[in-house]
């Protein structure tokens, strides 16, 4: 409890990415009230992105001023680059791979969602200054949640960027569908924060500490046989939370609301640097604070359940959809199933279900297969929903399937550029969808009782090359469904190839990518 | 002694919770409500937290009720009249319904209660630590730190990050509501109906 | 009797139930909403329980972050209710019909 100075500026020094942000998004709010013409808001969502860059760049200098692929190990936190703001000697944020990574993820996702949103905001007449000063805030809110460590840093983290999202979803004030969108999302999101919060205090009162590394080190003591109950609830509460918030099958039905309602960009923010951030959180806390063999044969379970049952029902569903944007939602769901695998594959290591050769093999390999997924996912999901966006024109909606009738003969470029995302959100080869999935198989086929997760994958990919052929094939064999011309813009234009370049460039050239990722996997210890 | 305050507000703050789900007209949700966050204040007294109590008190008391009984106010007496209860108005839930999720939730609250009443004996360390929380650690002029400036130390300290990120997160609910609960005049949609 | 943190424990237990209950059952948004803060106060009763007897005062800060987020999340939430009332006539949410599963 004493106060040190010369450590805060330090600490201060590696979250220089967050403040700058946070100083961005100031001075959005500040800008807001002067700004009240389109051109005006334009050069507003401008630099909004570009801040988002360079934060990008401050992110990748800071890292790149380490020595090492990752940094020397801090004694605290064996792996990490920097552990900062101890109490009781424990950190509260850390700096890893893992962040750094997971953190570029959000940022690159924030940048999209900026872009391919410009025409979107005036079209829907939403395109408010305030709107990108949340989205930053937003942003830095994930930025936190990834970097946190400990139960209130986590807490505080994920409820800036919650209660940013649950505005974003209903900016579109006029619309009912996303006032309905807020109010589900705001209730379920709200509710499953409480949930995760009751976990968090079982596990305290369990343990004493609301830090995961000394989570982490009560269980290694062994825990008492009286607090073993107030920790099965504790999990059991949190895999509730956080299935929520990840949006996992049984706890997803306010995705497809949510995601529908949303204006566009919103949706494709949720779904890439939401989601990325969510899964940070969850991985954080059950792979690091519940680490201990009992621990994780609880909780290893339970997600494994949620997988089958995720990548199950949100592949069935999304097959009976008309609407794009519900489809993309259901999709997004069986997604978060098939990334479960990874953490149900480290999970079964950490429980001992798989022996010692694999062991840690499986370990490392369930946790950066999850990372690589959700770098993959992020730009393959972000490329679908700018495309979407395309569609949006004043007086068509464009977001039923059938809107994408004629594409190939009105914009073959983008037609294929469209292909490429359906392709690789289903996982076909040389695509980032098929490296993310690759590894999340290996991980899962380490063994460990869950090859039946893999099968059960494997056959759920089947289904969902059906529904996205269903919009190749509205591309590409059918007339065009109106004659308006799609919304264009530069930045759109931006945003769509982007997120091309990434989805191609990981699938054909992975090794940069796979480099970084498994630089990941020993920082969460 | 303690046990009997603690037994009179616990009651209080429960079936005052219960009357939050059972009533019928959105005001004396409100009020139950109230009633039952004002219990728990007490019972944070109790539990050796006075400034929490105090914040419990000035937040919800101050703040957070008067929004929802102004919210209340707004949404159903605009058009409506007081009397219109929560569910009166449009389907809601069969009887038959409401009674199966009533014993879902109750059945799994029991699940919790009796998995936590098997926690009964925690060993929850160090009655001999007990003595500093009641009167805080020691500053470095010898005398016990009170209360309120002990939880002030910890957030000012160790604290700090998260405080700083807290009120980013104030900034951002109070624009966003400021944006989404006023009615615009200048930037009325044109042409409504857009998505 | 003494106090314990048993009794603590089932009063929290108890006010989760009712909010869990309240969720569940009523259709009204506002008194949904009501619903989860019960959930929020039955956690904050376990910290506070938790850092008298463990002791520790480590949860009595984390209910101050509690705290200010929940009165945060009021304001949001009330915000978005009444976008919704501005739109439509009534805060039920099952009668969010335009959209299905």
């Amino acid at each position: 409890m004493t106060f040190d100075t010369a450590s805060y500026v330090r600490d201060l020094y590696w979250l220089i990415p967050e403040l700058w942000l946070t100083l961005v998004g100031f001075a959005l709010l500040a800008a807001s009230p002067y700004i009240r013409d389109g051109a005006g808001r334009r050069i507003a969502a401008w630099a909004s992105a570009a801040g988002q860059a360079v934060a990008l760049v401050l992110l990748f200098a800071l890292y790149a001023g380490v020595s090492g692929v990752f940094g020397p190990a801090t004694p605290e936190a064996p792996g990490a680059i920097y552990a900062m703001q101890f109490a009781h000697g424990r950190p509260l944020l850390l700096i890893d791979g893992f962040a750094i990574v997971l953190k570029a993820v959000v940022l690159v996702a924030g940048i999209l969602a900026t872009l391919m949103g410009i025409r979107l905001l005036e079209t829907e007449r939403i395109g408010r200054g305030e709107f990108h000063a949340v989205l930053v805030f937003a942003v830095v809110g994930a930025m936190f949640l990834i970097s946190s460590t400990d139960f209130i840093t986590i807490f505080v983290g994920l409820e800036t960027m919650s209660l940013s999202v649950y505005l974003l979803v209903g900016w579109a004030k006029d619309s009912r569908k996303s006032n309905e969108a807020a109010l589900k999302y705001f209730l379920l999101g709200a509710f499953a924060g409480g949930l995760l919060l009751y976990g968090m205090s079982l596990a305290y009162g369990a343990t004493g500490t609301t830090n995961l590394f000394g989570l982490q080190q009560a269980l290694a003591a062994g825990t008492p046989e009286s607090g073993r109950w107030l920790l099965t609830l504790a999990i059991l509460f949190m895999v509730v939370g956080c299935g929520f918030k990840i949006a996992a099958v049984p706890f997803h039905v306010w995705t497809p609301d949510a995601y529908e309602g949303a204006p566009t960009l919103v949706t494709s923010f949720m779904a890439t640097a939401v989601k990325t951030a969510a899964f940070a959180m969850a991985l954080r806390i059950f792979l690091l604070g519940f680490d201990a063999p009992a621990q994780a044969a609880q909780w290893t379970w339970l997600f494994g359940i949620l997988a089958a049952l995720s990548m199950t029902v949100g592949n069935v569903i999304a097959v009976l959809q008309d609407n794009v944007k519900r489809m993309l939602a259901y999709s997004s769901i069986a997604h978060v199933g098939y990334a479960l695998m990874g953490l149900v594959a480290a999970g079964a290591a950490l429980a001992g279900w798989i022996p010692e050769p694999q062991r840690s093999l499986a370990i490392e390999l369930g946790q950066s297969s999850v990372v690589l997924y959700m770098v993959a996912y992020a730009f393959t999901a972000a490329g679908a929903f700018a495309v979407v966006i395309l569609l949006r024109r004043e007086g068509i909606e464009g977001d039923r399937i059938d809107d994408f009738s004629g594409m190939a003969r009105r914009a073959p470029g983008t037609a294929a550029v469209m292909l490429v995302f359906l392709l690789s959100l289903a996982g076909i080869p040389a695509t980032a969808g098929f490296i993310g999935k690759w590894w999340l198989f290996a991980s899962v086929l380490q063994g460990g009782g869950y090859r039946w997760l893999a099968v059960l994958a494997a056959l759920n990919t089947a289904v969902s090359l059906y529904y996205y052929l269903r919009v190749a094939v509205r591309m590409y064999m059918e007339i065009p469904a109106d004659e308006l011309p799609y919304a264009v813009t530069p930045s759109l234009t931006a945003a769509v190839a982007l997120a091309a370049i990434g989805t191609l460039a990981i699938g054909l050239w992975p090794e940069p990518v796979l480099r970084l990722v498994s630089g990941t996997a020993q920082l969460l210890p | 002694m303690e046990f009997v305050v603690f037994a009179i507000f616990a009651a209080l703050a429960v079936l005052a919770a219960a009357g939050v789900v059972v009533a019928r007209n959105p005001v004396y949700c409100a009020v139950a409500l109230l009633v039952s966050l004002l219990s728990v204040a007490a019972l944070f007294l109790v539990l050796w937290a006075e400034f929490i109590a105090v914040v419990q008190i000035m937040v919800y008391a101050g703040g957070v009720m008067v929004l929802f009984l102004f919210v209340i106010m707004l949404v159903d007496l605009e058009q409506r009249g007081f009397d219109l209860g929560a569910g009166r108005i449009g389907p809601r839930p069969s009887a038959f319904e409401r009674g199966l999720w009533a014993v879902a939730a109750l059945a799994f609250g029991a699940l919790v209660l009796s998995l936590m009443v098997r926690s009964l004996d925690l060993p929850l360390p160090g009655a001999d630590r007990a003595a500093t929380m009641l009167q805080g650690p020691y500053a470095a002029d010898g005398r016990g730190l009170g209360n309120t400036e002990w939880i002030g130390m910890l957030l000012y300290t160790d604290w700090l990050v998260p405080f700083e990120l807290a009120s980013v997160l104030l900034l951002v609910a109070i624009i966003g509501a400021v944006v989404l609960a006023r009615r615009d005049q200048a930037d009325a949609p044109a042409g409504k109906g857009a998505a | 009797m003494t106090l314990a943190i048993e009794h603590v424990l089932v009063t929290s237990a108890a006010m989760l139930t009712v909010g869990m209950i309240g969720l569940l059952v009523r259709r009204n948004a506002i008194i949904m909403f009501m619903a989860v803060e019960l959930v929020l106060n039955a956690a904050n009763l376990n910290l506070i329980g938790f850092s008298r007897f463990l002791p520790d005062p480590i949860g009595q800060v984390f209910v101050v972050f509690v705290i200010v987020i929940a009165a945060a999340e009021v304001a949001v939430g009330l915000a978005i209710v009444l976008a919704l009332y501005r739109n439509r006539d009534t805060v039920m949410v099952d009668e969010a019909s335009t959209m299905k599963w």
